[in-house]
């Protein structure tokens, strides 16, 4: 997990900086481990794999997260694509990774255009290079390493880490509030978008409260 | 361990800001680089942006010439904006982060925020 | 004045309209009446044709010049343009200041150019709107005119086979749905104009930029159009803008963390040649923040006009300006 600094005086747990991908570590419900999913792209022996494996989940549930941490675990370079990515440049950067690495890790992989898609695939293949991708569906050609879900566990264990400084009855004191019941009521599998929610409970409930104090 | 000292809470808009930094029980032969920066940083529901205004990397001769049994020196001015600020979307605020690179590859870091002007809150 | 001011204004841009899709279709002919002529030479390729051409796009550029220039001169108001004419550079603000003027010296703020490059007529500058209510009016005016053009000479092309007992089913069928697009946007362009012929643009004017929290400015507001008002304000507005931006997720939030009536005016009737000035002195707050941009946060300062009007639909118009931190502020004890 990424050290976490708080440079601003009063900082509000649920400013966007502490739940980036990478912020929070993957919570995996059953055997699963990252190092089981990690051994996927080191096959034994000298035979070299060629996988395509793609994280699948809606926004907000944990794709980015789980990629990026299996990025760090495996050493190789993870390939960030904004939606203000420009394609060509976007593919240009990768093409010129994934000769450098024996990983071609992408994140946000329905950014590049269908031809770029294909181009990628073909590439990847003659230089026998596995890739991993994140994904809201399934994309073609790959097959699905994780499917990313939301449920009252990983809500604790997000919470558990964005507010682990602070007073435990914070977080009870979050978690029964209306204002957390109509988010995830109205937010379902997105997670993040519930966190931007709360960035203004806190503001308004326990900043005012310290403020008044 | 780095400590930070000479630093006021709040400065002045335009005023110099000085202050200085020592190591402590770190051998002196595996510092690789020495990072000093003065910057002001975004928080809130937005993504963070990050301004750096004065920053000073320490490498190689410039680094063997240090004698760190005395704490190093910064000073500069600062500039009229941003000042430090407390709205309801966004935080902006200030710090000086000092980051030392050590042979193993390890990194320690240091930092302090103060203020820019008077803190201002949403008007 | 009034009246047959609204009147002979949307009259003026019908008929060049009417002008430009005459020269569009009169050239079609021509041409295609040239090309596809088989068995005779109508017209002499050097002499005839390219007069009779000449004629006919004289029609398509006088329709068209005639038709921007009617609408611009309803979009942007004559004392505007003559000030621009007289002055023949941007003014310098009133009354001196020690601000800065160059982003270097005050990082993260918008550079003040932008908000200083129109000067007023009787103050230092004209606010640039925010809304471009002219420009999507002048967006859509381009693509209608261009779309009709298209269609005008498909219609030619059409007509010209029909006549030769080759009926074009297929371009008919094409030509229907693009008829109906023709006529929709044509019909939309005129209604926005008549809405602004209607409401009439409103221009802020201010004596001073950028503004200092503490002191206090001048601003003028004009309304111009024909209507009668039920209410106008005036607002000085402050809002924080955060975008996060991760792979798709692109979320932005505004919010309104200051707002402040500088100036309302009650129930009145506009009219051409006589719009409603307003004028009120306003001052910044003294612990106000100052205007702030980076990538993704921002914190925005603008004079906000909200009309309502009889027959009309309300509108807002917001007018961005720059606000600056104090030259020299004292020493505070201990920060808040």
């Amino acid at each position: 997990m990424t050290e976490r600094f708080a440079p601003v005086p009063n900082s509000n747990p649920f400013s966007c900086r502490y739940f980036e991908p990478g912020m929070i570590p993957f919570l995996f419900h059953d055997e699963h481990c990252l190092e089981t999913l990690a051994d996927r792209f080191r096959p034994p022996g000298n035979q070299k794999s060629v996988g395509r494996w793609a994280i699948v989940g809606p926004h907000g549930s944990g794709k980015s997260t789980l990629l990026t941490q299996l990025s760090q675990r495996l050493n190789c370079h993870l390939n960030v694509l904004h939606s203000s990515t420009q394609k060509l440049v976007g593919l240009r950067t990768i093409l010129r990774k994934i000769n450098q690495s024996d990983l071609c890790f992408i994140d946000g992989y329905e950014q590049l255009p269908r031809w770029a898609q294909l181009w990628l695939l073909a590439y990847t293949q003659i230089k026998r290079v596995p890739m991993c991708v994140t994904a809201h569906r399934l994309p073609w050609a790959f097959e699905s390493l994780w499917q990313t879900r939301i449920d009252h566990q990983v809500e604790h264990h997000v919470l558990d880490c964005l507010l682990r400084d602070l007073d435990p009855s914070l977080k009870s004191a979050l978690i029964e509030s209306q204002a957390w019941k109509i988010s995830r009521e109205k937010q379902r599998e997105n997670l993040r978008e519930s966190l931007f929610d709360m960035y203004d409970w806190w503001r308004d409930t326990v900043d005012e409260y310290s403020r008044a104090r | 361990m780095i400590r930070l000292s000479g630093l006021q809470p709040t400065y002045m808009p335009g005023e110099n800001i000085d202050f200085e930094y020592r190591v402590a029980n770190v051998d002196r032969g595996s510092i690789v680089a020495v990072e000093c920066s003065v910057c002001w940083l975004t928080e809130g529901k937005g993504t963070e942006d990050l301004g750096v205004h004065f920053f000073q990397r320490l490498a190689g001769d410039s680094l063997a010439a240090i004698d760190w049994t005395i704490a190093q020196r910064i000073s500069c001015p600062l500039p009229i904006s941003p000042l430090s600020y407390e709205g309801k979307l966004l935080k902006i605020s200030w710090c000086v982060r000092v980051r030392f690179f050590l042979n193993d590859g390890t990194e320690l870091m240091a930092q302090q925020p103060f203020y820019v002007g008077t803190l201002t809150r949403e008007v | 004045m009034s009246g047959w001011w609204f009147i002979g204004s949307l009259g003026e841009a019908l008929f060049f309209a009417a002008v430009f899709l005459i020269g569009v279709f009169l050239s079609a002919i021509l041409i295609s009446w040239q090309l596809m002529s088989q068995s005779t030479q109508p017209l002499k390729i050097w002499n005839g044709f390219w007069l009779f051409l000449g004629v006919c796009l004289s029609f398509a550029v006088i329709g068209i010049v005639g038709f921007w220039y009617r609408v611009l001169k309803v979009v942007t108001s004559d004392e505007h343009r003559e000030v621009i004419a007289q002055r023949g550079i941007i003014p310098e603000p009133l009354s001196g200041t020690q601000i800065p003027k160059r982003t270097a010296l005050a990082p993260s703020i918008p550079d003040v150019k932008r908000f200083t490059d129109s000067p007023g007529a009787r103050l230092a500058y004209r606010l640039p709107s925010q809304i471009p209510e002219n420009g999507a009016l002048v967006a859509l005016g381009i693509f209608a005119m261009a779309w009709n053009a298209m269609i005008a000479v498909f219609v030619v092309l059409a007509a010209e086979n029909y006549f030769r007992d080759q009926t074009p089913w297929q371009l008919l069928l094409l030509l229907l749905p693009g008829i109906y697009v023709a006529i929709r946007s044509a019909r939309l362009f005129f209604r926005s104009f008549i809405q602004i012929l209607g409401i009439g643009s409103t221009t802020v004017e201010i004596e001073e930029l950028p503004l200092v929290p503490g002191r206090e400015y001048h601003l003028e507001v004009v309304q111009y159009g024909r209507l009668v008002i039920k209410k106008i304000a005036v607002r000085l507005e402050c809002q924080e803008e955060s975008t996060y931006h991760f792979g798709t997720d692109l979320r932005t939030e505004r919010q309104t963390v200051f707002s402040q009536e500088i100036a309302s005016h009650g129930r009145d009737r506009i009219d051409w040649g006589y719009p409603l000035r307003l004028e009120c002195r306003f001052c910044v707050p003294e612990d106000a923040m100052h205007s702030f941009q980076s990538k993704h946060n921002a914190i925005h300062w603008k004079i906000v006009v909200d009309g309502e009007a009889n027959r009309w639909p309300s509108y807002s118009r917001s007018f961005p300006v720059l606000v600056y931190p104090q030259p020299k502020s004292s020493r505070p004890t201990a920060a808040s």
